[in-house]
């Protein structure tokens, strides 16, 4: 059961973000795009969600792509390859609904976010969709996967917020672009919460460009990720309440309150700091360790 | 609330063939009717009280029932016994309905539980009482002919081991200021020592001969025109009731029976008279008492002059009597001519002039079990009690306990047919008269349950270390004492597992700990997580013969220390398996439902593999139930128990996502248990639940007890608390979560719940540590709205005041809102515990399943759902209920699983 780390490898070159490949057999077999999964790295590990970038369901496998912010993220990067995580669970949440449209599809991804992208735009291609891709970083260095969605795209944007790759700006404005120019039939966006807000805003109708319906990926705190503790749950503009983990993880991007889900992103913060500093502390005394030779 | 079981109706619905069985005629029996419809109508009223007030309060219902508050007492105490209220006095929960009809159809009907219990004194007035003369006495004890019972109840109402309202032990002397109580004898108003004049009498009776001159007074002065004594029978030694009417009958009746004797077994019969005596035992006189308090008396109890009590401390049937003679002395009753006890010993007066003795002791086991619940030495519920022990040789002790009492004993000294001299209070005898007196109380009071010890509050508030503590061996060897051993024991069917309870415990007290240990594993392999978190005070024990005679049997306590008797000493006991059948089960979700639905199956030789959406076993009892009520440790001894029994444990296995029940069957599953439980949270309608520090009371527990918060950071899952937190809800959950909040740190914790305490579906147990753990509870309150600050962070919620209205479909009272009666609470966390609904994720990726509109599944009583091979039971099938409810469904639909496999595969191959 344990599931084996097979390929690990550095994403950019900033080393915080790590591309994963992990043996899981049985969860390959199901996974689709918009599917996440659950991991506990080891006994006193939290439960975190990390969305499917990818699966080979010969192989066995599925791709994970992680950003170190945490704790729990760094202490992921940190195992190496033939390493074990403990415990995965998947595969969660719905997956996306794919068809053909009339129009292009705007995948826009930010980020990390740009990784979630992938299955998507590829599995909606595939179903003979034309795609266009936006791909926002802050920098060259933290831009990731460039080349593998370029083969899942007929159109490729890449926005940076310091202009060191593509259009400097960002996501938005090749979006709106794009929108004044053609019909588009729907807009994929995943990526910082900021980020999705602005698309969604961009794409709600409430402006001069005509309202396209737009897809977000909630990737919020989760606990069991299987609907029980409702940690996940967030605010529709209408007051109503949904469950991301059951509900989503891609839902309509107009009706999420992205201003109260900022908020509830942050209520950990104070302790994801400790737990990090705790952390940080016992790498060091390791590595203290290691150096005098115990 | 109605009053279902209702004596009135079942004697008016039966009322010809009571005719016919000739106790009553038309008119007593119309009598009886409408003294009973009074009562009932009381009963109804004082029910009607407590659900509009919530609690008992004494001095309105004297004020609004116009009545005495021995009446109040007395019914409270019939309304307990009969399952209206529960032990606290208090409403029975809602959902104990089922509990409560087990309790309508098997122990109010009749008094065959008491004999079964070995309870029965042998009194015989439910013989005398029963309309339609299906009791007929027997052996020392009564046979019941079931198929003319018309389950009036009546008999269970006037037996003196049924139930005791402590209210009828006051004294009904007229005269208060003469009168004297003491501990030991109850109230009287004076002791003295007599003797009769008669030598005739001396030398037949017992000691002073003071009962046959009392009568013979009585007879003479024509206080009394009969008298209900006791004589010879037959045969030596075993006496028979006998009604007198004439002074000259009485030197056959002298002299002291050991053997008990039905004496009010006819009593109908003498309604022509007017002026009884009764003499008789303790118990006897109990059994009066009781039929005077409920309108039983009528119409044949009316006329009774004086009651005449016998001191006794216990009784023998004939049959162990001719044992103890035949064991003890090598004698036969036919030799025995008289039969003493002085002195601390036991002494026969053979026909041939010996006289042999023995000490008290060794005639101990001969004594009627029933006895041994005997509370009552020296016959307190009498107008006079006589006795030799307390007074010298030839001397009888009296106790004039009434005025009545006074009245012929006075007479009789008039008369100069009775001598009497002062007791002498410090004489060897007199002091252990009121030894043994005090040692009957006593012993009767030890019989109350064993305590588990518990961890000081103000200590416990700091850990999460298991707050009771367990029972030690000798305190199960004092508490398994006390169980009747119940020949229909009403516990194994008050159990949804009807573990064999009673032979668990005689096991237990022979300290047979493997074989008692095997015994509970056989109905249920979990005892060590049973024993802690099911409700027994509504199941096994609130049906427990001995809630008559003060608490019942502590059996989830006996169950617990075997459990830890078991983890203590590492062992791992499991009952042997049936041969591997080599057929595929699986069993979806580690919870108390899938994890008994396992064992079972997996006894019967089931190749079973439970799967598992967590990472570890347990279901509700890990996620749900923290360290501090049930060590998470057990859960993992208990599994590992299934483990032995080759149960394949198949964790992060969400069935629905990871596999569909298709690619199962495809695996070679043969059939398919689902136990997902009912995993999803609901939340209040009310504005600013998306506030940080709203959380669900499942989100706040799994995370301090699946992901062990409580330990942040040495483990990494968080859990934040503030210093007011609010939990909404009256459950275990809500309740599990302000202990949880209060141990993490919480400065203040208060429960707010919308209906009243006598509402609240928490465990009783639970409720009482949450207060002393200073847990503070605003009942009849429910929130408005959330209110948070700039950065939405909830910091106070607006509650509204309630009242309760008209039963709702739970039959509790729904409860409705004061308006304007709105406030605003300061609080930084709240936690929302008001209950789950059924989890759709596996259910929603098997279509054809077929679910009621809450989106819980349908089965019929065995567990079978639409779908073949398919069965499902627990909270996805009931909606949130008890761990051992969700045990029973799992261990019902192994069994039909089993059936299923035996029908469709074996007879096949």
């Amino acid at each position: 059961m344990p599931y084996e780390i097979l390929e690990k490898k550095e994403l950019g070159s900033n080393g915080i973000i790590y591309e994963m490949v992990l043996r899981t057999p049985l969860i390959a077999k199901k996974a689709h795009a918009g599917n996440f999964i659950l991991i506990r790295i080891n006994e006193t590990g939290e439960r975190i969600p990390l969305t499917i970038a990818d699966y080979d369901r010969e192989k066995g496998t599925i791709t994970l792509v992680i950003q170190v912010v945490g704790k729990s993220t760094k202490l992921l990067c940190n195992q190496s390859v033939g390493d074990q995580i403990l415990d995965v669970v998947g595969p969660l949440g719905n997956e996306i609904h794919v068809k053909k449209y009339d129009n292009p599809i705007v995948v826009i991804g930010g980020g990390i976010g740009i990784a979630p992208c992938f299955p998507q735009a590829k599995e909606l291609r595939e179903a003979g969709n034309e795609i266009i891709s936006i791909l926002g970083a802050r920098n060259k260095n933290l831009l990731i996967w460039k080349e593998k969605m370029k083969t899942v795209s007929d159109e490729l944007i890449v926005t940076t917020d310091d202009g060191s790759e593509g259009i400097k700006g960002v996501v938005t404005d090749p979006l709106k672009q794009i929108m004044q120019k053609r019909k588009i039939s729907l807009v994929i966006a995943i990526g910082p919460l900021v980020m999705m807000k602005f698309v969604a805003l961009t794409t709600n109708g409430s402006g001069d460009l005509p309202k396209v319906k737009t897809f977000v990926s909630l990737n919020t705190i989760m606990v069991d990720g299987t609907g029980m503790c409702g940690c996940c749950r967030f605010s529709t503009l209408e007051g109503d309440i949904q469950f991301a983990c059951v509900d989503g993880p891609d839902v309509d991007g107009h009706i999420v309150d992205f201003d109260n889900l900022l908020k509830r992103a942050d209520r950990f913060l104070e302790q994801e700091r400790v737990s990090l500093e705790c952390y940080d502390d016992e790498c060091r005394a390791l590595e203290q360790l290691k150096k005098e030779g115990v | 609330m109605e009053i279902k079981r209702s004596t009135v109706r079942m004697l008016t619905e039966n009322k010809d063939k009571i005719l016919k069985a000739g106790k009553f005629k038309e008119a007593e029996f119309n009598k009886l009717i409408d003294d009973l419809s009074v009562v009932e109508h009381f009963q109804k009223r004082i029910i009607e009280s407590i659900e509009e007030y919530g609690t008992i309060d004494i001095s309105r219902l004297l004020s609004e029932l116009e009545t005495s508050e021995k009446i109040v007492d007395c019914t409270l105490e019939y309304l307990k016994e009969f399952g209206y209220l529960d032990t606290y006095g208090e409403l029975p929960r809602f959902f104990y309905t089922e509990i409560q009809n087990l309790k309508q159809y098997s122990i109010l009907p009749n008094v065959k539980i008491i004999r079964d219990s070995n309870l029965c004194c042998g009194c015989g007035s439910c013989v005398s009482l029963c309309p339609v003369s299906a009791i007929t006495y027997s052996k020392g004890t009564f046979e019941i002919d079931e198929e003319v019972c018309i389950r009036c109840g009546l008999c269970y109402t006037c037996c003196p081991r049924s139930f005791f309202p402590k209210a009828l032990n006051a004294s009904e002397d007229k005269d208060h200021e003469i009168t004297t109580f003491s501990e030991q004898f109850n109230f009287y108003r004076e002791i003295i020592t007599a003797q009769t004049t008669n030598t005739e009498i001396t030398q037949v009776a017992q000691d002073g001969g003071i009962v046959t001159t009392l009568l013979k007074m009585a007879f003479q002065q024509d206080l009394i025109d009969g008298a209900l004594v006791v004589t010879e029978g037959l045969e030596p030694l075993n006496p028979l009731p006998i009604f007198i009417e004439r002074e000259e009958e009485l030197l056959k009746t002298a002299g002291t029976k050991y053997t008990n004797s039905p004496i009010l077994k006819e009593f109908y019969k003498y309604r022509e008279c007017k002026k009884i005596a009764v003499v008789g035992t303790p118990c006897i006189m109990k059994a009066l008492k009781k039929l005077s308090f409920y309108p039983l008396h009528n119409p044949f109890y009316n006329n009774i002059a004086i009651k005449i009590g016998l001191l006794c401390s216990e009784s023998f049937d004939y049959s162990e009597i001719t044992n103890l003679l035949e064991n003890e002395f090598q004698s036969t009753p036919a030799d025995v001519r008289k039969m003493d006890i002085n002195k601390g010993r036991f002494f026969i007066y053979n026909n041939d002039g010996t006289v042999l003795d023995i000490p008290i002791k060794k005639i101990k086991k001969y004594g009627r079990l029933g006895c041994f619940f005997c509370e009552d030495l020296t016959a307190i519920h009498t107008d006079i009690s006589v006795g030799s022990i307390g007074s010298g040789a030839g001397w009888s002790t009296v106790f004039i306990r009434t005025e009545k009492g006074a009245e012929f004993f006075q007479k009789a000294l008039d008369l100069n047919m009775i001598e009497k001299k002062k007791i002498e209070e410090d004489s060897k005898s007199f002091k252990s008269l009121s030894r043994i007196a005090k040692f009957k109380l006593k012993s009767y009071e030890e019989l109350h349950r064993v305590e588990m010890k518990q961890q000081d509050p103000d200590i416990r508030i700091t850990n999460f270390e298991e707050v009771p503590l367990g029972l030690n061996e000798e305190m199960v060897e004092i508490e398994t004492q006390r169980c009747l051993q119940c020949g229909n024991p009403l516990c194994v069917s008050g159990c949804p597992v009807n573990i064999k309870i009673p032979q668990f415990i005689k096991l237990l007290k022979q300290k047979k700990y493997i074989e008692a240990l095997y015994k509970m594993k056989a109905d249920n392999l979990l005892p060590a997580i049973c024993g802690r978190v099911c409700p027994q005070e509504i199941q096994c024990e609130q049906v427990c013969i001995m809630n008559g005679l003060g608490e019942p049997i502590a059996i989830g306590h006996l169950e617990r220390f075997i459990a830890d008797w078991e983890r203590k000493n590492k062992l791992k006991e499991c009952p042997e398996c049936a041969a591997p059948k080599e057929i595929k089960v699986a069993v979806i979700g580690a919870g108390p439902a899938g994890l008994a639905c396992a064992g079972e199956l997996a006894m019967n030789g089931y190749d079973v593999t439970i799967f598992e959406a967590f990472h570890a076993g347990g279901g509700v009892l890990i996620y749900g139930i923290p360290e501090f009520r049930l060590p998470k440790d057990i859960i993992k001894s208990d599994i590992e128990t299934l483990e032995m029994l080759n149960v394949k444990m198949k964790y992060n296995s969400i069935i629905g996502k990871i596999l569909t029940i298709e690619d199962l069957r495809d695996m070679g599953f043969k059939a398919f248990f689902i136990g997902v439980g009912a995993g999803l949270p609901i939340f209040l309608k009310v504005p600013g639940l998306s506030l940080n520090g709203v959380l669900s009371a499942n989100e706040f527990l799994t995370r301090s007890n699946l992901m062990k918060a409580f330990r942040f950071p040495d483990y990494d899952t968080p859990v934040k608390i503030g210093k007011i937190v609010s939990v909404i809800g009256g459950g275990n959950t809500a309740l599990d979560s302000a202990r949880t909040a209060l141990r993490l740190g919480a400065e203040k914790v208060f429960i707010v719940y919308r209906r009243s305490e006598a509402e609240m579906p928490a465990r009783k147990e639970e409720y009482h540590h949450a207060l002393e753990e200073g847990i503070e509870f605003q009942f009849l309150t429910n929130p408005v709205r959330f209110i948070g600050d700039e950065n939405d962070k909830v910091t106070q919620m607006e509650v509204i005041k309630m009242k309760l209205g008209e039963p709702d479909e739970s039959g509790r009272r729904r409860p409705v809102r004061i308006e304007g009666s709105e406030y605003v609470i300061d609080t930084d966390t709240i936690i929302i515990g008001i209950g789950t609904g059924a989890n759709p994720i596996l259910t929603k990726s098997i279509p054809e399943l077929k679910l009621n509109k809450w989106g819980y599944i349908e089965t019929d009583e065995n567990g079978q759902t639409n779908l073949e091979g398919i069965f499902a039971g627990g909270d996805i099938v009931t909606g949130s209920a008890t761990v051992i409810t969700a045990m029973g469904a799992g261990k019902e639909a192994a069994h039909a699983i089993d059936k299923y496999i035996q029908e469709k595969y074996l007879d096949k191959k």
